[in-house]
């Protein structure tokens, strides 16, 4: 006994020596801190929509401030005003007229009253009824009590250019003022407007372009199976499905089939009936539709989904063809 | 502040070691317990199993060498004479407890020849119990060490492992620098455990077949020699009666 002893302590020792020789200590890990990852709920709703933001993404400013500051530009168009900013497209059609229309202030004391009172009668026909030519000579009680005078003092086409020219800026300015007419308004605010709104591009400026550009990038990783490709899978199968209409009942016969579906979208295995019914043709409804599902198969659905439809279950309910 | 834990785990894995002696001293004390204990339940069993191999190669030597003697057709009187005086097993101790019977059935004017061979017969048998018994004897701790080991070990690992989750109750952390070298030192002790258990089943299984071999051996010695001792009774028994 005392030899086995010796020759097990002995044994043990040495086991234990070479042990500590040959293994050294064990490389020490340095565990690194791990960074806290901002989380955020997204509410549940009923169709999932979730799209991965990006940080590369590009950050578009919105435009609307800009329009605001017209606004605020034009103090006295203010009330009329806060519908223009959807209706761009037309301040732009108009910078052709606005452009002839901006200069004839300081251009009207030289130009003669036919020239000047022509891109007048263009855009404004209704309001300015003086310009024309057979009006010219009379005097024109209407409109304007300043050019009225003028005319009569100098009833001749020759001495019209002075004349002519003042009393045009005077109506132009008191139009806007006193009627709200659009028309007018444009042709005045035109050149402001679009100088502003030429220096940036107008985009589309409806509110959900600005929202959904706020550093979201769709790539279209949604992960879950939407609604609607549930229901393109209802719709397959559906378009196979000849349920039994005539039957007594027929709109109370829905059926729940499980299956299950390979990657290639065929049916793996025959499909299951899930509910039951005491109605008597509720096993030609179940026939059909386990029928419908085998018919209808393979089914196109996306492959990287193939976890959500794996395994799936569909209703069939009459109701729906009713 | 989780970072900082995190780096204190990790200072403090580092400062201990995985080593051997380093995962011996960090373990509680319930574990540094179970981890002797298993040690010296090693050493005792490899002890064990050093001993019986070498006895019971001795006794395999000797039983041949006894063998070689007695078929060897020298007088059985002969051979108890030369065995007599010494210490004897196995076979030969068979043998001398079978001619001491023998002999003292002889001893006076009218040799007790009647239930002879039934005295012979248990002589024999109680000579190879006493036989087995000490061939036998320290198996049983094998048997115990081959069975209890991993249960003693599992024991240390479930004590270190509770110890460790003290450990996350205590940091608030469930960082793996935390956890880990609780985990490592109770997980030494189940390899301790069958580190004790694994060779003392396998030897338990190899001595204890040894031991019936040597033990059914000395059956069969114990029955040819009964009957040859058997026979030369009923020969005398016959020489009397005429």
């Amino acid at each position: 006994m005392r030899v086995g002893l010796i020759v097990s302590v002995a044994g043990h020792g040495a086991i234990l020596l070479w042990s500590v020789i040959a293994w050294p200590d064990a490389e020490s890990f340095a565990a690194k801190p791990i960074e806290a990852l901002p989380i955020e709920l997204v509410t549940i709703g009923e169709v999932t929509d979730i799209s991965m933001g990006s940080p590369t993404a590009p950050v578009e400013p919105e435009p609307k401030p800009e329009v605001e500051s017209v606004e605020s530009e034009s103090e006295a168009e203010s009330a009329g005003e806060t519908e223009t900013p959807a209706d761009s497209p037309a301040e732009r059609e108009n910078p052709s007229t606005a452009e002839s229309a901006a200069p004839l202030p300081s251009e009207e004391p030289e130009a003669p009253a036919e020239e000047a009172a022509e891109p007048e009668a263009e855009s404004e026909p209704e309001p300015e009824p003086a310009p024309q030519e057979e009006v010219q000579p009379e005097p024109e009680p209407e409109p304007q009590p300043e050019p009225e005078q003028q005319a009569e003092a100098e009833p001749t086409p020759s001495t019209d250019v002075v004349p002519r020219a003042r009393p045009t800026p005077p109506p132009r300015r008191q139009q806007p003022t006193q009627s709200a007419a659009s028309q007018s308004n444009e042709s005045f605010d035109a050149d402001r407007i679009s100088a502003l709104l030429n220096k940036v591009e107008p985009s589309g400026g409806g509110s959900g372009a600005s929202q959904a550009s706020a550093g979201i990038r769709s790539d279209g990783t949604n992960a879950a199976m939407t609604m609607t490709e549930l229901d393109a899978l209802r719709a397959q199968i559906q378009r196979c499905w000849n349920p039994p209409i005539g039957a007594q009942g027929a709109e109370d016969l829905i059926v729940t089939v499980q299956m299950a579906l390979n990657q290639n979208g065929t049916v793996s295995g025959s499909p299951t009936i899930t509910n039951s019914s005491s109605n008597p043709f509720f096993q030609a409804a179940a026939d059909s539709a386990r029928r419908a599902v085998l018919r209808c198969q393979p089914y196109n659905l996306p492959l990287e989904k193939y976890d959500t439809w794996r395994e799936v279950r569909v209703t069939f309910d009459p109701r729906d063809l009713f | 502040m989780d970072s900082t834990v995190a780096v204190a785990g990790a200072d403090l894995a580092a400062h201990s070691g995985f080593s051997l002696f380093g995962l011996f001293w960090q373990a509680h004390i319930v574990v540094k317990i179970v981890m002797l204990g298993l040690i010296s339940a090693s050493v005792w069993c490899w002890a064990i199993i050093i001993d019986k191999w070498l006895l019971y190669r001795r006794t395999r030597a000797a039983m041949n060498r006894f063998e070689d003697a007695f078929w060897s057709g020298q007088s059985l009187e002969d051979l108890f004479r030369t065995l007599s005086g010494r210490t004897n097993h196995a076979l030969s101790a068979i043998f001398v407890a079978a001619m001491t019977e023998w002999k003292r059935s002889h001893e006076g004017d009218h040799p007790a020849l009647a239930s002879l061979s039934q005295r012979l017969d248990r002589v024999m048998t109680l000579t190879i119990a006493r036989e087995g018994e000490r061939l036998e004897s320290k198996l049983a701790v094998l048997a115990s060490v081959g069975s209890a080991g991993p249960f003693i070990g599992l024991f240390g690992t479930v004590w270190g492992i509770m110890t460790s989750f003290q450990a996350i109750a205590v940091s608030e952390s469930t960082n793996l620098a935390v956890v880990a070298p609780g985990i490592a030192e109770a997980l030494f002790a189940t390899a301790l455990g069958l580190l004790a258990a694994i060779p003392a089943v396998i030897f338990f299984n190899k001595l204890s077949g040894d031991v019936s071999k040597i033990i059914s051996r000395m059956d069969a010695f114990a029955d040819e020699f009964l009957a040859i001792l058997t026979r030369e009774i009923d020969e005398r028994l016959e020489e009397e009666r005429y």
